[in-house]
Formats: C-alpha cells, structure tokens, sequence
C-alpha cells in the first residue's frame, strides 16, 4: 500500500513556511523603516546644520569675510543624495509616498542651501561653484541617465563643486518657481543652470567644462602642482645622491 | 514587467521554502526510525540470492575493479552472481574480462550493441536468481552495501532498493562539487524513499525484484534515462521503493566540465520527458506525495530556475550595459570608486533573508546527508565548491535541457 496523503503535514507546512516567510518580510521591513528613519534623521541634520548656518551668516553680515568659510554649509548633502538614490534604486514599492515626501524635503534643502551659498558669495566674493541640474524621469528624458554619469563624475573629480539636483516631476511648488525663474522647459530636459544661465540638452564632461571655466582653472593648478611636486622630488633626488 | 517578476519571484521563493519545510518535517516524523536503522549484518535477514548486471561498453579501464568489488560484497558466495555484457565494446573490455572467466561466480555475455537498457534486459532474461541489480562499471560498492539492502526485502511490498551514493575520491574542484552535491542526495533520496516519492532508482546498485520485470515490463530506451523512467514506472504501478542508506556505492563523477555537462543535460531532459510522459501522475492524489507534491515541485523548479535565469541574465545585460554607456561618457577611472561599508547600502531584502535560509537547509543536507551513511567524509568542506560554484554551472545545463525537450531531441549517452 503507497503511503496515503497527510492533509495534516501539508497544512502545517503551509502554515509553519508562512511564519517563516511573513517573519522575513517583517524583518525586511524593519530594516527598510530604520533606512527611511535614518534618511530622515540626516535631513532633520542638514536642516539645522542650514539654520545654524543662516544664522551665523546674519551675525557676521556686519562683520568681516575672513571668518566665513564653505565648512559653514552642510556637507552631508552629497551623502544624502547617494542614499536617496539607493532608496529609489531599491525602493519595495509601497514606500514610493515616504519617498517622494523624502525627496520634497531634500530639493527644499538643496534651494536653501544653494540661496546661503549665492549670498556668501556676493558678500565674500568667495567663489565655491554651484550648479543647478533639472532632470525627468527616463521616459520624458532619456539624456537624463547619461547626463547623471557626467555630472557624478564632475562632482567625484571636483570635491569643490556642488550640484544641486531637481527632479521636475515631485510637483513641488518651489521647484516650479526655480522653472520659471530660469524659463526651464521640461520638454528639453536635462537642463542645466550655471551663473544664472542655463543649458538645455545632454552636455559632456568637456562641454561642462566649457561651460564652467573654474573647472579648467581647478585643472591647470592642478597640473601646475603636479609638475612642481614631481621636480621637487627629482631635485630631492639629485639632492641627495649630489651629497654621497 | 517588474511587479510580475517580484509576484513570480516571491511564489517562486515560498514555493521552495514550503518543499525543504516538507522535507525537514518528513525527518522529524521519521528521526527515531533512521537512527535506530536496520542493519543487515543482524544475520535474521534472509539471504536471497543476487545477480548483479555489470553492462560495458568500452571500459576496460574500470570493469575489474568493478567485478573485484563485487566479488568482494559481504554476501554468501553462493547467492551472489555477477554478470557482465559486454554492449559490443570495441576496445578489449571482453579480453579483460576473461580473467573472470573460471571463476562459478561471474558470468560473462557478449552481444551486438544496442544500448545500455538492451544489455540490462538481455541479463534480466538470462538471470535466475530472486534479485536482480546493476552497476555500471564506473562504479565501486562498499562491501557492506548488499548486506544492508536486503532487510528492507522483508517486506512483500518493496519491489526496488536504492543505495546511497557517493563520489569515489573527489580530487578536482569539479569532484568536490560533485561530492557535496551526491551528500545532499543522500539526504534527498532517503526522505524521498520515506515518502513512497524515489522517481529514479540509480543505475548503480539498485536492487530490484526479479519477478517485478515480468510484471511492468523490461527496461526501456526512455531518452537515455532508463534508471528513471522504471522508478516511475514501478510507481505508475504502485509499487514501494525504498532507500537503504547505509549501503554506500562510490562512482566516478564526470572529470571535465563538458562531461558533467554531458550527464546532466541527459539526466535533466531525460526526467522533463518522462515526467511528460508519466504526466497522468502528476497533481493525482492516487499517486500519493510523488503526485501531489514531489513532481509537480520539481516541474515546477525547473520552470522557475529558467524564469529565474532568464531574469538574472536580463538584469546582467542592463546593468552591463549602463556600464559601458557610463564608461564611454566619462572614461575609465579607478580612483574615485571608493567602497563604503555603510549597512545603509547592503542589500538586506527579504529575497536575501529567505535565500540565505534556504542555503542553510542545503548546508543542512549536505551535512545529514554524509552523516546518514555513517561512512566518515574526509572531504568535510565540499560544500564551499558546491555554494560557490554549482549556481554558476548548473544553468547550463538546465538551458539545453529544456532547448532539448522543445525540440523534442534525446541528449546523448555519451
């Protein structure tokens, strides 16, 4: 006689892999809660880090530049741009609402921060260089991947300069007055806003480059410092086998 | 495209846990009976008598060793045969087997070439003796390995016997592989046997009821399977087939990567096309565990391993793609690609947690598996190769596989 079925076991395997897999997505979600959560805290950061930043701007309005320096602006607005691409990249689905609040708050912080970094500049003469960058997503704007590349490779190449990304599509009223302010038209994305002019269509690293000549003053030091270095080491070294 | 794939892909997943929760339960169930096994070296078990089927076909490399081996079984002498067919080998397998040829013990055939299950069923025709098996002569059994088989003969019911096989000294990385792999077999085909489920009896040693050939008929060409198709054949009738773990046969796992490829596409086809052909099984309750759960889970598998495949190597190419576009925007450059070893970035997703612990389960039978044959394994860590490398091979062979059943094409023996 075959062994007859066991409705019992195959009932409680369902319900014993059902806990084992309800128990999975329960951790999965813990970690992904604590991953928005720390996203958040970063920001709930850089919002102080902008006030302090604010403030101390106003307090030394009437006194000298020499005291004002780029540490006063957040840095930990790149690193949040990286985890929040990551969130969007691996986002679960049902968090997309807990990520576009996200992303609402962080385009805020960006104009923030880049409104203190014009002032700055205007009083201190200072110059960091900031760019705006508009992009769609890749249905309305295929260029847009690409552009991404160029300008994560700038930023990695060029610590000094600060890209301030805005998605067109989060529907977030000050981002359309940053539209029309510089007359952005989003059927020609990826657009990009340098020295109040902008620049629609892809651009590559050497158009960039054209467009912002600090980019190839920051090469040519660059370069400069290069060669002194390599023929300071070499004088070293005939210095040194000069005196045996 | 993408909602499909997660929906799919979770199925998949719970799928695949819900078989290894089944199988682990089975063990459980069943824990006190395999550790306190019958052993056949308690001399009340009766002593049939054997003929073991040796077919060549151009082995005169191994066929001695193999005869040796039998000749050396712990088994009355005058109950155990062997008998060789010699497929119509064109090397000198016949002259080396002359060596036997005095001996009361072996018997030695020789016919025209026809195929492996031509030789087994001309020595089924020609075998007098109450049981009946085969090793191929790539093949080695523990000499222990019949003595353990034959207490579970006592009952009336059990028509085929299986061994637990192993490796014969896996020296290659290719061999370790193997290894762990036939250690989760192990594993596999004893609680597979303890739910009436064994779909393949192994053309190495198992032992079948000679009388069971006049019943259900003689072995079949069965796309180059013939070991499988009897197992479903045997269960088409309701027959029982049990595992007798403790007896160890050792074969010799293909060497090269194109020859374990080779066994594997033919071993893979072979069961899609005769569970195709056995399909009335499947999903039927008549037919226990091996209809309702066992085949319709292995179908299933391979169906979501191809989906999954097919998906990876999708996800692979975009991403290779992106690549290269980002590489011909900004060029090459190695500096800036520093690693960040924040927890923010690993990917702790439920597909991880939940394959992670089906890997443990596989580890788990890996290890039960070398544990159950009570033979000790000096190749303790096997199972490293086998998690690192069989994901990566195994596709290949599941692609021509089924490639092959769509064309509706047999894979080759050799």
């Amino acid at each position: 006689m075959r062994q007859p079925i066991d409705k019992n076991k195959y009932i409680i395997t369902f319900i014993i892999t059902a806990i084992i897999f309800a128990g999975m997505l329960y951790i999965n979600n813990i970690l992904d809660e604590k991953r928005f959560g720390d996203t958040k805290a970063i920001q709930d950061q850089i919002a102080l880090d902008l006030l302090s930043s604010e403030t101390q701007f106003n307090l030394l309005k009437e006194t000298s530049c020499k005291n004002v320096n780029g540490s006063i602006l957040s840095k930990e607005l790149n690193s949040l741009s990286t985890k929040l691409t990551y969130l969007e990249a691996n986002d679960a689905g049902n968090k997309s609402d807990e990520l576009v609040y996200l992303k609402k708050y962080y385009s805020l912080l960006q104009i923030k921060d880049s409104l203190l970094m014009k002032q700055l500049n205007q009083k201190c003469s200072s110059k960091p260089i900031s760019v705006l960058y508009f992009y769609g997503d890749k249905k309305d704007c295929p260029a847009c991947e690409d552009m991404s590349f160029v300008l994560t490779h700038l930023r990695e190449q060029y610590p000094d300069l600060r890209i301030y990304s805005f998605d067109t599509n989060l529907n977030l009223s000050a981002i359309e007055t940053l539209k029309s302010i510089y007359k952005i038209d989003v059927r020609k994305l990826p657009a990009i806003v340098y020295n109040d002019d902008s620049y629609t269509g892809f651009k590559s690293i050497d158009e960039m480059k054209n467009i912002i000549p600090e980019l190839k003053k920051i090469d040519k030091t660059r370069a400069l410092e290069k060669e002194r270095s390599s023929v300071s080491t070499s004088t070293e070294f005939s210095s040194t086998s000069d005196s045996r | 495209m993408e909602l499909l794939f997660t929906t799919f892909l979770y199925t998949f997943l719970f799928v695949v846990l819900y078989f290894q929760v089944f199988l682990i339960l089975t063990l459980v169930e069943h824990k006190e009976n395999l550790d306190a096994t019958i052993d056949g070296s308690d001399t009340l078990a009766r002593k049939p008598s054997v003929t073991i089927i040796v077919p060549i076909f151009n082995e005169e490399k191994t066929v001695v060793k193999t005869v040796l081996s039998l000749l050396d079984l712990n088994y009355p002498k005058d109950k155990l045969f062997v008998m060789v067919v010699d497929d119509g080998s064109k090397d000198s397998s016949w002259d080396v087997v002359q060596q036997f040829k005095d001996n009361p013990q072996v018997l030695l055939h020789k016919k025209e070439n026809g195929g492996k299950y031509t030789a087994l069923n001309y020595a089924i025709e020609h075998a007098t003796s109450e049981l009946i098996g085969c090793l191929d002569a790539d093949s080695f059994v523990d000499s222990e390995a019949l003595i353990h088989m034959m207490p579970y003969f006592d009952n009336p019911e059990v028509a085929a016997v299986t061994p637990s096989l192993k490796i014969q000294n896996p020296d290659s990385i290719l061999g370790m592989v193997q290894s762990a792999e036939y250690s989760m077999g192990v594993f596999t085909r004893k609680i597979l046997g303890l739910l009436d489920a064994q779909y393949v009896t192994p053309g190495p040693f198992s032992i079948f009821r000679r009388e069971i050939f006049s019943k259900v008929g003689m072995y079949k060409h069965a796309h180059n399977t013939e070991d499988l198709e009897m197992a479903l054949r045997l269960q088409d009738h309701h027959y029982k087939i049990t595992n007798a773990h403790k007896a160890v046969v050792y074969t010799v796992g293909p060497r090269t990567l194109y020859k374990l490829y080779k066994q594997r596409v033919r071993w893979t086809g072979g069961f899609i096309q005769n569970t195709i052909d056995y399909k009335k099984m499947i999903l039927n309750p008549k037919y226990g565990n091996l209809g309702l759960l066992i085949l319709p889970l292995a179908m299933y598998s391979i169906a979501g391993s191809m989906l999954f495949l097919c998906y990876n190597v999708y996800t692979f190419a975009t991403n290779a793609i992106r690549e290269i576009e980002r590489l011909n925007i900004v060029g090459f450059n190695w500096d800036f690609h520093a690693f960040t070893f924040e927890w923010y970035f690993y990917n702790l997703q439920t597909t991880f947690f939940l394959g992670a612990f089906a890997i443990s389960v596989v580890l788990f039978a890996i290890w039960y598996g070398k544990r159950l044959t009570g033979i000790k394994d000096k190749h303790s860590f096997d199972f490293v190769y086998f998690l690192l490398i069989y994901s990566l091979i195994s596709p290949l062979w599941l692609v021509t596989s089924v490639y092959n059943t769509i064309i509706k094409r047999d894979a080759a023996w050799r």
